[in-house]
């Protein structure tokens, strides 16, 4: 058995279980952390504690730290599925939203349930870039925490089709090159070929790996940033 | 579902690796134990115990998987120290005996152990 130092066996063990948090929060899907149902926010807070147990400890089996946080992991997997398939299990892990504000009326009973004071509710209409309580029509508290509020019509600018203006088509850029890398599969689905890169490049007088990026959208508008490019 | 799926086969498997694993820790221990208590009564001769010995080196690895190392480096020293000639060889066999003993008992699934 080759024998290693108490520094090196350390860095492997929080390699390994390093690797298997990322695989595991790969697994898990994309949430911001302000966005995170209470299951998953409980899974994000015991899988670091969990971990660093074996990382601090060579005394423990590396196996001690894994076994807990794949068990999180699996359960949290589990929980996720079955939230997807049943609405009634989604209502008990999850809970319902909460309408705050209805009509303009404060709904009191529904903010004493959800623990919500009125200081709170100012604070998260505030953030909102809301001043005034009776501008909002529905204020709705989201079962992640999150408050949705929805002013009255008459306090939202003005949009567009409000004005009587024919507003511009709005398209979606497709990112072809991005820091110097070439998405092969990203020039296709814009519809474009190597030749129309080529083209566009030598217009410029630059270079894939000189590009820092390069989006077209389906108008053939081209947005192109060179690396080190500071304006 | 998938994914259902993927987090149930994730805990399946890591229940039947922890009570295998548990199984053959109990086993192991319990069979150690009992050789060593045979061997402080003279039962075993000096080449059985040279074997249990050799038994516990070579399992080493699975063991410091399964265990705790402090209680590991506790037998290993104990290991070390038996010696069938010497003076204290039926105290250090008992003590041995015990601290496996214990060691597969820290592994069985009971209520105690759980809470």
């Amino acid at each position: 058995m080759v024998e290693v130092s108490g520094l090196l066996l350390s860095f492997l063990r929080t390699l390994i279980l390093y690797l298997v948090l990322i695989a595991g929060m790969r697994m898990l899907g994309k949430r911001q952390i302000g966005q995170l149902e209470p299951s998953e926010f409980v899974v994000a807070m015991l899988i670091a504690d969990l971990a660093s147990i074996p990382m601090q400890n060579e005394g423990v089996p590396l196996l001690s730290g894994l076994v807990p946080l794949l068990t999180v992991l699996g359960l949290e997997l589990c929980l996720s599925g079955l939230t997807m398939a049943s609405v009634r299990f989604r209502r008990i892990l999850c809970g319902k939203p909460v309408i705050l504000i209805e009509n303009g009326k404060l709904l009191q009973q529904n903010m004493r349930a959800a623990r919500i004071t009125l200081d709170e509710l100012g604070s998260h209409l505030r953030q909102k870039d809301v001043l005034d309580i009776g501008a909002v029509q529905f204020a709705i508290l989201e079962t992640d925490g999150n408050l949705s509020v929805f002013p009255y019509p008459a306090e939202v600018p003005a949009s567009a089709r409000d004005a009587g203006i024919q507003a511009k088509k709005q398209y979606l850029p497709v990112t072809i090159i991005e820091d110097g890398y070439l998405s092969r599969d990203n020039l296709q689905k814009s519809g474009k070929d190597g030749a129309w890169l080529d083209r566009v490049l030598r217009d410029r007088g630059t270079t894939v790996s000189d590009t820092f990026l390069l989006t077209v959208d389906p108008s053939d508008r081209i947005r192109w940033i060179r690396k080190g490019e500071t304006s | 579902m998938k994914c259902c799926w993927i987090g149930a086969g994730i805990l399946v498997l890591i229940l039947v690796l922890g009570l295998i694993s548990g199984a053959y820790l109990r086993n192991f221990c319990r069979e150690a134990s009992s050789e060593l208590t045979l061997a402080a009564d003279g039962k075993i001769p000096a080449k059985e115990i040279e074997e249990i010995r050799e038994r516990w080196e070579r399992h080493q690895t699975l063991l410091a998987m399964l265990c705790d190392h402090s209680s590991l480096s506790a037998i290993r020293e104990e290991f070390r120290v038996l010696d069938p000639a010497g003076e204290n060889f039926r105290e250090t066999c008992l003590r041995l005996a015990a601290k496996l003993e214990a060691m597969g008992r820290s592994q069985s699934l009971n209520w105690g152990n759980v809470f």
